[in-house]
Order: structure tokens, then C-alpha cells, then sequence
């Protein structure tokens, strides 16, 4: 049961390092050589997904994750997420309206060797867009 | 080492296995052998619910815009009263949905859910799904692709999502 806590830990603890902004110290929990999964696209390693971060805090920067449930078992973590902020800057190429938006994710993480290899992100885009470009 | 089940939440994984089969059956009647009448159900393409009548009546909008939907289980975890499931759901467009005309399109689209069990039955569910995308490749939104390159969002033009199969 151990690997369970220490994994469900780890996904915590991203969130906590992402809601500071420490983004370099993702790399604690996340692996170099990770893979992002969303909708039919994919992001490989953690450049890219720090860049991806970065596009998020440009359009909502003080966009606050809040864990709501976390669920793991073996190498897998499965977490609830509700993110909420303020849209103040261009966000998908619409520039700022500086709406609030509000939205939640259920996101999987596969882990191996006690970091993040693999997430399958699912946030709810559609709330999010229907917020800010309705 | 494989450390020994527990009895309860491997029941719960294998009765939401079950109810996945049945929604793919469309035997929808059988509900009820697998959710309490009263369930909460938060978000999602369900939309929410919490009054009683409606969670017999919850997945009909989409059986109707999607008929021959069929919904893969590609991971699931348990843990406590909970089980949280990672599906992909197709289908193609042949009705009204979300006020758009039937399309005819082939979809296929992320549908994330969170279940909680209470004696055996779901009696409340989160559910996220990736109705951005489906609007998407339903072609009824308008979208700056070159934009959302970068969050994935329609930047593969191929169908290989990868990944492992995980179920623990």
C-alpha cells in the first residue's frame, strides 16, 4: 500500500509546486521523458509540458488548482480537480476578458519509479471556452 | 508483491465493468441493478442531476444523438468507497446534440469519471468529458487550432492515442 500513498503524495504535490509557480521543481514529480495525453493530441517530455503550463498562466496567471479527491491504486493515481482563476490575458488566441471561470478535470497519472511518465489530461475545456469566448 | 484486495472495492470495479457492458448493450432498463434511484451525478456530458426521476432518464439525450455510442474502459483504480474510471466513448453523430443537427460524423472523445459506492450501487458519480473536442470534430465550433497548438488540442492529425492500459 505503500506505493499507493507515496504516488497519491507525489500528485499532490505537483499540484502544490504548479499553485506557487515553482515550476522547475516539477521535475521532483514529473519525469523528463513524460507523456501528456489530451483530446487526440499528445505532449512528450517535460519542456514541453512547462511550456504548455506557461500558456495556461499567461491567459488565467493566477488560474489555482484545488485537489477534491484523489484515488490510487498500484502504479496509478486518478485525481479530481476543480481550477479556478481569472481570464486577463490571451488564452487560446482570445485575447483577455477578465471573466472568472471556474472548471473541473479528472486527470489519470501513470507512475514509474516513483515519478509521473504518463497523464491523461481531461480538464473540462468546454466550460472553460463556453466562460470566456460565449 | 501483490498485496491482497480489498473484497469491496474489487466488487465495486467489477460491478462499474458491468454497468460499462450494459450501457454498450443498451440495455439501459437495467439501471436501477447498478445505480440507486436518487444518485447525484456532477458535470459531465450528463449534465447534473439530482432529483430522482431523472437519473433513469440521464443518458437518453446521448443514446439519441449517438446510437451506436460504445464506450471503452482503458483504466480504472479503486480505492475506498470510490472507483475512478478512464473510457473513451464512439459513436457517430446521427442526432440532435447540444442543439447541433445530426452530423454523421464518426467521434470519439475522453469520458473520465469518478464513482462513489454505497452498499453496492453508484449513488453519486463526477463525470469529465471532452465535449470541447467533440464540438470540435463535430465541426460546430469555432476554434483557432494554430492557437490551441500546443494544449493538443487538434494538433495530431492521426488516431494513435498511445499509452498503456492500467488497472489497478
Amino acid at each position: 500500500m505503500g506505493r499507493d500513498i507515496d504516488n497519491a503524495r507525489a500528485v499532490r504535490r505537483w499540484v502544490d509546486l504548479a499553485n506557487i509557480r515553482k515550476l522547475e521543481e516539477l521535475r521532483e514529480v514529473w519525469a523528463d521523458d513524460l507523456v501528456l495525453h489530451q483530446g487526440p493530441g499528445e505532449i512528450h517530455g517535460f519542456d514541453g509540458f512547462v511550456q504548455l503550463l506557461g500558456k495556461f498562466y499567461a491567459g488565467i496567471p493566477d488560474l489555482y488548482i484545488t485537489v477534491e479527491d484523489v484515488i490510487a491504486s498500484g502504479d496509478i493515481v486518478i485525481m479530481r480537480s476543480t481550477s479556478r482563476g481569472r481570464h486577463t490575458g490571451e488564452f487560446l488566441g482570445i485575447p483577455a476578458t477578465n471573466r472568472s471561470v471556474s472548471f473541473a478535470g479528472i486527470n489519470t497519472f501513470r507512475f514509474g519509479n516513483g515519478k509521473i511518465v504518463e497523464e491523461w489530461f481531461n480538464d473540462d475545456f468546454y466550460t472553460l471556452m463556453r466562460s470566456i469566448a460565449g | 508483491m501483490r498485496i491482497a484486495a480489498d473484497p469491496v472495492v474489487e466488487a465495486n470495479k467489477e460491478a462499474l465493468r458491468c454497468w460499462i457492458d450494459t450501457i454498450n448493450s443498451g440495455a439501459f432498463d437495467r439501471m436501477p441493478e447498478f445505480w440507486v434511484p436518487d444518485a447525484v451525478v456532477h458535470g459531465g456530458a450528463l449534465g447534473d442531476t439530482q432529483e430522482r426521476a431523472e437519473v433513469g432518464t440521464i443518458f437518453a439525450p446521448i443514446m439519441t444523438a449517438f446510437p451506436d455510442m460504445r464506450v471503452s474502459l482503458d483504466g480504472m483504480v479503486g480505492e475506498g468507497d470510490k472507483v475512478a474510471s478512464r473510457c473513451t466513448a464512439r459513436g457517430t453523430h446521427t442526432g440532435s446534440y447540444f442543439g447541433v443537427e445530426a452530423t454523421r460524423k464518426s467521434v470519439e472523445i475522453a469520458v473520465h469519471g469518478v464513482y462513489r459506492f454505497d452498499d453496492g450501487k453508484i449513488v453519486e458519480m463526477w463525470g469529465v468529458d471532452d465535449v470541447l473536442t467533440l464540438l470540435v470534430e463535430l465541426g460546430v465550433l469555432p476554434f483557432d487550432h494554430d492557437a490551441a497548438s500546443g494544449f493538443g488540442v487538434r494538433t495530431m492529425s492521426g488516431r494513435d492515442r498511445g499509452g498503456s492500459h492500467h488497472d489497478g
